[in-house]
C-alpha cells in the first residue's frame, strides 16, 4: 500500500500488444480445433489434421526404433513412452516433437527407458528454470549420466562443490518446468494432441483413399489417359475439339457476312447501319425485343434475319416454322436492296443454319412447294406488290394471315391507330407507301 | 492530477544507452533530482509522530506489520522510473513519487469514507478448530474521528500540489533535452 503522485506518463502499448498477441495465438487454436468456422475450415483442419498425424508418427516411429535398439524397450515401455511423452507436452507446453530428440538421446546413454524418462523430466526442469536452452542442457545432463559434469558445472557453477551433481540438479530445479510453463503453449499444445488424435483417424482413410486414385485403371490413370488423347489427331476427344473450333470459327464468319450485308461488304459497317436503324426507327424496340425472344430460342443468325426484317418493315420473311409472310411486302423487298434480296445473298452462307430452322430457307428444293426459297420469296413478292398496286387507288393496305382471325388482325391495327395517331410512317407515306 | 504524456520514452531511454553507455544513469539522476522540492514538501507534510495514537482511546496495536513506522519509515518518499511496459494500460507513469509507507498511506486516505459500517456481523472466518464471526467493532470509525479532528488526513497531495507544475515542466525540459542529443546523434 502505497500513496503514488504521477509527475509524468508515458505511452507504450507494446505490453497490450504483446498480450494481444498472446490471445491471438489461443484464438487460432480454438479456430483450429473448429469453434464457429466455416465447411473450408474444417476441410482445411482435417487436412492439417492428416498432415501433424502424418508428422508424429514419423516422429514417433523414429523414437520407438532408437528405444528398442538402444534401450531394449519392450513394447509395453514402447507404449508407456508415448504417453509419458504426452503427458510431458501437455504439462509443460513444449511440443512433442522437441522432446522426442532428447528423450531419444537419453534413451542411447542409459540404455534404460525408465531412467531416460528420469533425465529428460530433470532436463526439463532446468531448462524452464534457468532459462537456458534445452538441448545444451540436455547434451550435459547426458554426459553427467556418463560421469562427465565438467560442461555440466559450467553451465550451473553452484554444482561446483556439489558431491552428487546430478542429485544436487535434480533438486534445485524440481518441478519448474510445470510451474513456469505458458498456459497459452500448454492450451495449444493441448489442440495440436487432439488435431494429432483426430489426424490419426483420417490418416488411414486418406491413405485409402490415396491407393484408390492411383492404383491402374482408377481415376488418376483414366485422367491420364483422357489428356494423352488429346496429343493423338484421330482421338474422339481430339475431334471433338476441332470440331468446337470450325464451329466457333464458321459462326463468327456468319455474324461478319451477316454484318456486311448492311455495310455494302464492310461488317463494321453494317453494324453500325444496323445500330442507327435500331435507334431511329419505331418499331425497333418491338424488334430488339423479337430479337431477344428469337435468340432466345436458339434460332440464332436466323432469327436476326427475321428480327431485322421487322425492324426495317419493308417486308417480311418466313418466320421460325411457317413460310408466309405476316405482313404483306409494300415494295421493294424483291429489289436490288430489299432485304429478301440481302437475306438471300445471306443464307448463301448460312445452309446448315437453314436447315435448322426447319423451313426452306436453303437453296434446297421444299418438296411440298416444287421451289427453292429464294424462288418462294421471289414470287411471294411478286404477287403481293401486284396486289398492292392493284388497291393502291381505292387507299386499301391488304394483310394477309395465314391461321389467324382477320377481325383479330383488323382490331389490332384499330388498336395501334388510337393509341398512335396513325399507322407507321413507312406503310403510309414515302417509297413504301401507297 | 493531469500529468503530460511523453511517447517513445522507452526507445529515447534505450537509444540514449546505446550511444553512450551510462547515459541512462545520468537521466534518471537528472530527473529524479529534480523532484526533490516536491519530495521534500510531502516529507514535511507527514506527521512526525503517530496520527493514530489517541489519548483519548489508544489504538490497540501499533507495531503490526502495517503499523506507524514498522519495516518502513512513515516519511519515506522515493521518485520513481519506470520505462516498463504494461500488459493492461497504454498510458502508465513514467516518473512517479511513491510515498511507500503503509501507514502513512492509511493515514493519508482515512476519513474521507463515510464511516459506514457495511456489515454489522463479520463474515465466517476459522476459528481453534472451528470457525466462528463477530459482531462490528467500532474501532475503525473512532480512528477516522480522530484523524479527522486533529486534521490528520490527505497531506500528501495537498502538499505536492504547489510544487508539482514547476517539477513537471523541469522534468519535461530534461527528456526533450536527451531526446534532443540522441535525434542529433542519430542523425
Amino acid at each position: 500500500m502505497s500513496v503514488i503522485i504521477k509527475l509524468l506518463s508515458k505511452f507504450d502499448d507494446s505490453g497490450i500488444r504483446k498480450a494481444k498477441g498472446s490471445f491471438s495465438g489461443l484464438k487460432g487454436a480454438i479456430g483450429a480445433i473448429g469453434i464457429g468456422v466455416g465447411i473450408s475450415q474444417i476441410t482445411d483442419l482435417l487436412l492439417d489434421s492428416a498432415k501433424a498425424a502424418a508428422g508424429d508418427a514419423k516422429s514417433t516411429k523414429l523414437l520407438n526404433t532408437q528405444l528398442v535398439r538402444n534401450a531394449g524397450a519392450t513394447k509395453a515401455q514402447i507404449k508407456q513412452s508415448d504417453k509419458f511423452i504426452e503427458k510431458l507436452s501437455l504439462q509443460t507446453g513444449i511440443l512433442d516433437d522437441d522432446l522426442r530428440p532428447a528423450y531419444a538421446k537419453f534413451g542411447n546413454v542409459t540404455g534404460n527407458v525408465t531412467k531416460a524418462q528420469k533425465l529428460l523430466t530433470i532436463t526439463l526442469d532446468a531448462a524452464a528454470g534457468s532459462g537456458k536452452s534445452q538441448t545444451k542442457i540436455a547434451n550435459a545432463v547426458a554426459k553427467a549420466y556418463d560421469g562427465n559434469t565438467k560442461s555440466l558445472i559450467a553451465m550451473f557453477p553452484e554444482l561446483k562443490k556439489s558431491k552428487d551433481v546430478l542429485g544436487d540438479f535434480t533438486k534445485e530445479y524440481k518441478g519448474m518446468a510445470e510451474i513456469n510453463a505458458d498456459p497459452f503453449m500448454k492450451f495449444n499444445n493441448s489442440m495440436d494432441i487432439l488435431k494429432e488424435k483426430l489426424g490419426a483417424v483420417i490418416l488411414p482413410l486418406l491413405s485409402d483413399f490415396v491407393d484408390y486414385i492411383s492404383k491402374d485403371g482408377g481415376p488418376i490413370d483414366q485422367v491420364s489417359k483422357f489428356l494423352d488423347s488429346f496429343q493423338d489427331p484421330n482421338s474422339d476427344a481430339s475431334k471433338m475439339f476441332t470440331d468446337i473450333k470450325n464451329a466457333v470459327k464458321d459462326a463468327f464468319g456468319y455474324v461478319k457476312d451477316f454484318f456486311a450485308l448492311f455495310g455494302n461488304g464492310d461488317a463494321m459497317k453494317g453494324f453500325a447501319n444496323v445500330g442507327s436503324t435500331l435507334v431511329k426507327m419505331l418499331p425497333a424496340l418491338i424488334a430488339l425485343k423479337a430479337i431477344m425472344v428469337l435468340a432466345s430460342t436458339g434460332k440464332a443468325i436466323a432469327s436476326l434475319v427475321t428480327a431485322m426484317g421487322l425492324i426495317q418493315g419493308k417486308n417480311a420473311i418466313p418466320g421460325g416454322g411457317g413460310n408466309t409472310p405476316i405482313v404483306a411486302p409494300t415494295g421493294g423487298g424483291g429489289g436490288k436492296t430489299g432485304i429478301a434480296n440481302k437475306v438471300g445473298g445471306f443464307l448463301k452462307f448460312a445452309p446448315m443454319i437453314g436447315v435448322g430452322m426447319g423451313g426452306d430457307i436453303t437453296n434446297d428444293i421444299n418438296p411440298t412447294t416444287g421451289k427453292t426459297f429464294k424462288q418462294s420469296i421471289a414470287d411471294e413478292f411478286a404477287a403481293q406488290n401486284k396486289a398492292r398496286k392493284d388497291k393502291a387507288t381505292n387507299n386499301i393496305i391488304n394483310i394477309t394471315v395465314t391461321n389467324a382471325d382477320p377481325k383479330a388482325t383488323v382490331d389490332a391495327i384499330a388498336k395501334y391507330v388510337k393509341l398512335n395517331g396513325a399507322l407507321p410512317s413507312v406503310l403510309t407515306t414515302g417509297k413504301y407507301g401507297r | 492530477m493531469a500529468s503530460d504524456v511523453v511517447f517513445n520514452a522507452k526507445e529515447i531511454v534505450k537509444a540514449l544507452e546505446a550511444l553512450e553507455p551510462g547515459m541512462k544513469k545520468v537521466l534518471v539522476r537528472e530527473v529524479k533530482f529534480a523532484a526533490k522540492p516536491t519530495i521534500s514538501a510531502i516529507k514535511s507534510a507527514i506527521p512526525k509522530v503517530n496520527p493514530f495514537i489517541s489519548s483519548v482511546r489508544p489504538v490497540a496495536n501499533t507495531r503490526g506489520r502495517l503499523g506507524w513506522g514498522v519495516k518502513v519509515a512513515a516519511d519515506t518518499v522515493k521518485p520513481s522510473f519506470k520505462t516498463k511496459a504494461s500488459k493492461k494500460f497504454a498510458v502508465t507513469s513514467l516518473v512517479s513519487i511513491v510515498v511507500s509507507s503503509p501507514a502513512t498511506a492509511l493515514a493519508d486516505v482515512a476519513g474521507k469514507g463515510s464511516g459506514a459500517v457495511l456489515n454489522p456481523v463479520t463474515k465466517s472466518y476459522p476459528y481453534k478448530d472451528g470457525s466462528r464471526t463477530h459482531r462490528t467493532t467500532t474501532q475503525g470509525q473512532k480512528m477516522i474521528k480522530h484523524l479527522r479532528s486533529k486534521n490528520a488526513s490527505n497531506f500528501v497531495y495537498p502538499a505536492a500540489e504547489n510544487s508539482l507544475p514547476m517539477v513537471q515542466a523541469e522534468i519535461k525540459l530534461i527528456l526533450e533535452r536527451y531526446a534532443a542529443k540522441v535525434n542529433r546523434k542519430l542523425n
